[in-house]
């Protein structure tokens, strides 16, 4: 008995199965905690669900998804996520990189100075919608003070400026993680081609632009799809400062998600929107994952 | 020519300087405010010199009646510790035999990655109504499994990329030493890998410290972390910025400490052991 | 191998935080001869005011009825959520529960009915033995509480929006909502350089809940109502809603506001007025204590009032008022454990002794005999004019909370200019009937 049990074992310990038992916790863990509400989501999807009925809702077909298609509010959130990622991440892109040219040069105080710009990436981004709605309040906040002083008398949570306000945020939240990956990308390419370019008479820019610049561009691409996968995902921050307002000018679809169910108390239609939301991030996954594979890193 | 370059050395060190200013005054600002007094902290300009008081904190951290402090504290020490170590617990078989026998192929790598991609709103709401059928709502288990969706994905890409870094070599001539592949894993693999072990801990660490909307949504009395515990300051009746700024300022302090001791693992964990 | 030691220490530490942690997972409540009554209350003045009235429950009560209450409070953002899933998970605690009475109909299957408990002469009395009366409370409360003659809460507390003024610098607030702004216009710096305000006013302009209730007391005030008489049909596209809409459009466009105010609740508000930078404002009666307290708003304690709000003026000459008027108050849990002792305690905290401690503490009970005691302070009297004379409640129907949080998006949509109060209304009405048609109110009858 105790021999058999041993040679079970040990046979199980051939390459051939052992590659697919060490898998299988991990298999066993997504399908329950990704797959099934996935699927679970599917299904409320086409749905009534909501408070009342949660346990027992009633089949309507696609109409949660003809609603969404049709709502203005939808369409209008997808556009809110989107600005709110395309400009967040360019500027925390161009920001980052030159902090990081700025910091790779001889500074005596190196390691200090990395530390001290780091510091927002660590807080949660729930505090950091705390910090701004102190700073930014119209009566008490340091920031409109000091914009008044300066001749700017502009409500920054106003509805033209609060997708821009909530978008420095993130700037000023995420820039530090640019700048240390694009820092440590810079720490890592070869020294060589810069000095044959200097030997060559190249400008500062030119060699920047000719040399540095391609040879960053594996790391740009990562440091790109990272942040894009992060600023999608945003929704704290948001939530306590501005709660998806003024009007709809805040509201991502996160925002909106999260509004469906548990305001307007409508699980079927926030899954529904949920459904819609895994297409689209599923086509930009698509195009970051052969982004990163072409990077040749991974 | 000499001088130029002394003009613009210096002219960077301004601009740095201004830079470390900008990204930490907010900061400063919170922990200042988490030290005045009421009414210098609505007055209608702002105040940098004041006289300190500890109200806030001894509000925040001796009255527990108000503020359940040692259990949203620990609430939080616990579910991020546990769902750290279950994180790992769970990938690094699964990345060992990822990294070694590049089981399910690129395909099922690139999947777990973009796991990674989803947003936590997505999960949110069919876990909260799955939770609210299987009774694992506003309990610390819960939180440690809805954690992990974040934490696992990460997880395996880095500890892959630190496993694959571990020459083969090694592991074969503890197999041909006559050790059975799990006890190669345990012995050999497991204890070189430490590096990434503590990488992926702190960054799993500092994730889940910091996450706010599951717990939000999915806690109320019992499993409420500290980062929602804050906010309980926050709208309605007065927000109390002396309280909350003093709330945020405990909540904050353990993982911006972490964040600067895991220093040198974060361009690693965080690139998923893209850069070295 | 510095990195194995910590490894080690590491490991060490997680394993202790887990073991106390599965120690800590479950609650022990105690279990003797006495039974322990969990009441959670939410976080703010409500849970503060509670706690002296819990302690002098246990202190001279506990041993002889038995029951023992313990105070829990959860955080305010997110309430309604943590409420509501913690009722539909069944748990068995809290016993007692503190839900707005306007969003009673979200919660109510998972509440008890509490007729037949007030109609037990044991239950519904003090631990003398006194009957309570339950018409010392304002049936306006007990009314917005009740569904299909249902009683589902004791208030505890009554909230209204009022008018604060500055009494140094105005001497007759404003009477009606044309006047209302035009005051405010005298008091913007923008109209009148000489004005000793920034602002003459602002308003809880946030698409929160303050938003929609301090907008339904213009809607009443011009004759507005939820539904066509005797329907669930909505009836917000009214010329009543769009009057009450206009005036939010008007007081936005005048900018007699501060910029921000769609930012604004509860706390900017009282802010606006602690620092003196506005006039006179429409705030939460629960403003008043700060307001008046020289510590807390050393500018202006001893210069602010409380008073009815603006109306509409009639044919007759007569000004017709509507202050919306709602409750906070107790609610027993479906799935409890001890229902009956959970009751003995509430209607000792929302009718008896408990009520006293309770207002003296900063809550607001809703009882005749507290508002219009001799010793009653400010602001009770002012209250008691402007609940008992004009109070109105939000009717009772499942999806109140959702008719509220779509109204406050339009309202918001209103101020900051991307509809047209007609065309607010008329699509807020519209969702409303979607929603009812959807939910089957059509049907019901």
């Amino acid at each position: 008995m105790l021999l058999t049990i041993k040679r079970i074992f040990s046979n199980l310990q051939k390459d051939r199965y052992i590659r697919y038992l060490l898998i299988l916790p991990l298999v066993i863990v997504l399908v329950l905690i990704v797959i099934y509400p996935f699927i679970y989501s599917i299904k409320i999807s086409f749905t009534n669900a909501y408070t009342s009925n949660y346990l027992h809702p009633k089949f309507v077909g696609l109409k949660n998804y003809i609603w969404l298609l049709r709502s203005p509010k939808f369409w209008n959130s997808v556009k809110v996520s989107l600005i709110f990622v395309g400009i967040a991440v360019f500027l925390e892109v161009l920001v980052g990189l030159g902090i990081a040219l700025l910091v790779n040069q001889r500074l005596k105080v190196k390691k200090i100075t990395i530390s001290l710009l780091l510091t927002p990436m660590f807080i949660a981004s729930a505090i950091v919608g705390i910090i701004f709605r102190l700073m930014l309040n119209e009566l008490y906040g340091v920031i409109p003070y000091y914009l008044t002083r300066l001749g700017i008398n502009q409500g920054l949570l106003s509805k033209r400026l609060a997708l821009f306000t909530v978008i420095l945020i993130d700037v000023w939240q995420w820039t530090p993680f640019v700048f240390l990956i694009l820092y440590a990308g810079l720490q890592t390419l070869p020294i060589e081609p810069l000095e044959a370019a200097m030997v060559d008479g190249a400008s500062k820019w030119q060699s920047f632009r000719f040399v540095v610049l391609p040879l960053l561009s594996p790391i740009l691409a990562i440091v790109v799809v990272f942040r894009m996968m992060d600023a999608f995902k945003a929704f704290d921050k948001i939530y306590v400062l501005t709660a998806g307002g003024p009007g709809d000018t805040t509201t991502t679809i996160n925002v909106f998600t999260y509004f469906q169910a548990y305001e307007f108390d409508n699980f079927g239609r926030a899954c529904a929107t949920t459904i819609l939301f895994l297409i689209l991030i599923t086509i930009l996954a698509k195009i970051s994952m052969s982004l990163l594979y072409k990077s040749k890193l991974y | 020519m000499k001088k130029k370059k002394v003009a613009a050395s210096i002219l960077t060190i301004v601009v740095l300087i201004g830079i470390i200013l900008i990204v930490n005054i907010p900061i400063v600002w919170l922990i200042m405010t988490s030290f005045k007094m009421r009414p210098d902290i609505i007055s209608d300009h702002p105040v940098w010199i004041f006289r300190p008081t500890l109200e806030h904190y001894i509000r925040v951290l001796a009255r527990k009646e108000v503020f359940p402090v040692d259990l949203y504290f620990s609430n939080s020490l616990i579910v991020t510790i546990s769902t750290t170590l279950l994180a790992i617990l769970i990938t690094f078989p699964a990345a060992y035999s990822i990294a070694r026998f590049n089981t399910g192929g690129r395909n099922l790598s690139f999947w777990i990655l973009s796991i990674r991609m989803l947003p936590p709103v997505v999960f949110l709401i069919p876990i909260g109504m799955l939770f609210m059928s299987y009774h694992l709502l506003d309990t610390k288990f819960g939180l440690i499994i809805v954690y992990l969706t974040f934490n696992i994905p990460f997880a395996t890409w880095t500890l892959k990329s630190f496993i694959e870094e571990i020459p083969r070599e090694i592991e074969e001539s503890a197999l041909i030493d006559g050790a059975g592949r799990l006890g190669v894993i345990t012995r050999v693999t497991f204890p070189l890998c430490a590096p990434g072990l503590v990488a992926v801990s702190l960054i799993c660490f500092i994730f889940s410290w910091n996450e706010f909307l599951y717990a939000l949504v999915l806690t109320s009395l019992r499993a409420v972390t500290m980062t929602v515990g804050t906010a309980r300051f926050l709208t309605g009746y007065a927000i109390w910025w002396g309280d909350i700024s003093a709330a945020a300022t405990v909540a904050m302090i353990p993982v911006i400490v972490l964040g600067f001791l895991s220093q040198k693992y974060l361009v690693r964990g965080l690139t998923l052991g893209a850069i070295k | 191998m510095r990195i194995k030691k910590i490894i080690k220490l590491m490991s060490v530490g997680m394993l202790v935080v887990i073991i106390l942690g599965f120690v800590g997972v479950f609650p022990v409540f105690s279990k003797s001869s006495e039974v322990t009554v969990l009441l959670q209350m939410r976080s703010g003045p409500e849970a503060t005011a509670m706690e002296p009235v819990v302690d002098y429950w246990n202190k001279h009560y506990a041993a002889s009825t038995g029951i023992r209450v313990r105070q829990v409070t959860i955080s305010r953002m997110g309430y309604y959520v943590k409420l509501f899933n913690q009722l539909v998970s069944g748990t068995q605690v809290p016993d007692i529960v503190f839900p707005f009475g306007f969003g009673i109909g979200k919660i109510i299957e998972y509440l008890e009915p509490l007729n037949s408990f007030i109609e037990d002469e044991s239950l519904f009395s003090s631990p003398q033995g006194n009957r309570y009366d339950i018409k010392d409370m304002f049936p306006a409360m007990l009314k917005s509480v009740t569904l299909n003659g249902k009683i589902y809460m004791l208030a505890t507390d009554v909230s209204a929006p009022l008018l604060y003024y500055r009494t140094d610098l105005i001497k007759t607030p404003p009477q009606t909502w044309d006047e209302f702004i035009e005051m405010a216009k005298k008091f913007t710096k923008s109209y009148n350089p000489d004005s000793p305000t920034e602002y003459g006013t602002v308003w809880m302009a946030k698409p929160v809940l303050d938003d929609t209730l301090c907008w339904l007391e213009i809607f009443w005030a011009y004759g507005g109502s939820f539904f066509k008489e005797g329907s669930y049909e909505p009836n917000f596209n009214s010329p009543a809603g769009i009057k009450a809409t206009e005036f939010l459009k008007k007081l936005s466009d005048s900018k007699v506001i501060p910029p921000d105010v769609v930012t604004y609740e509860y706390p900017e508000v009282l802010a606006a007025l602690q620092t003196g930078k506005v006039a006179f404002a429409i705030e939460w009666n629960a403003a008043y204590p700060d307001l008046t307290n020289p510590k807390k708003s050393p500018k202006v304690y001893d210069k602010i009032a409380i008073t009815n709000p603006p109306g509409v003026k009639q044919a007759d000459g007569s000004i017709k008022r509507v202050v919306e008027t709602h409750c906070l108050g107790l609610s027993i849990n479906k799935n409890s454990q001890y229902k009956r002792e959970a009751f003995k305690f509430m209607s000792w905290v929302t009718f008896g002794e408990g009520a006293k401690i309770y207002l003296d503490n900063g809550g607001i009970p809703p009882l005749f005999s507290l508002f219009t005691a001799p010793e009653a302070k400010s602001p009770l009297p002012e209250m008691a004019e402007a609940v008992g004379k004009y109070g109105r409640a939000i009717p009772v129907f499942k999806d109140q909370m959702t008719v509220i949080f779509m109204n406050t998006k339009h309202l918001n949509k209103v101020f900051i200019g991307e509809e047209t109060p007609e065309e607010a209304m008329e699509n807020f009405n519209n969702e409303v009937y979607e929603l009812f048609k959807e939910r089957g109110y059509f049907e019901e009858k």
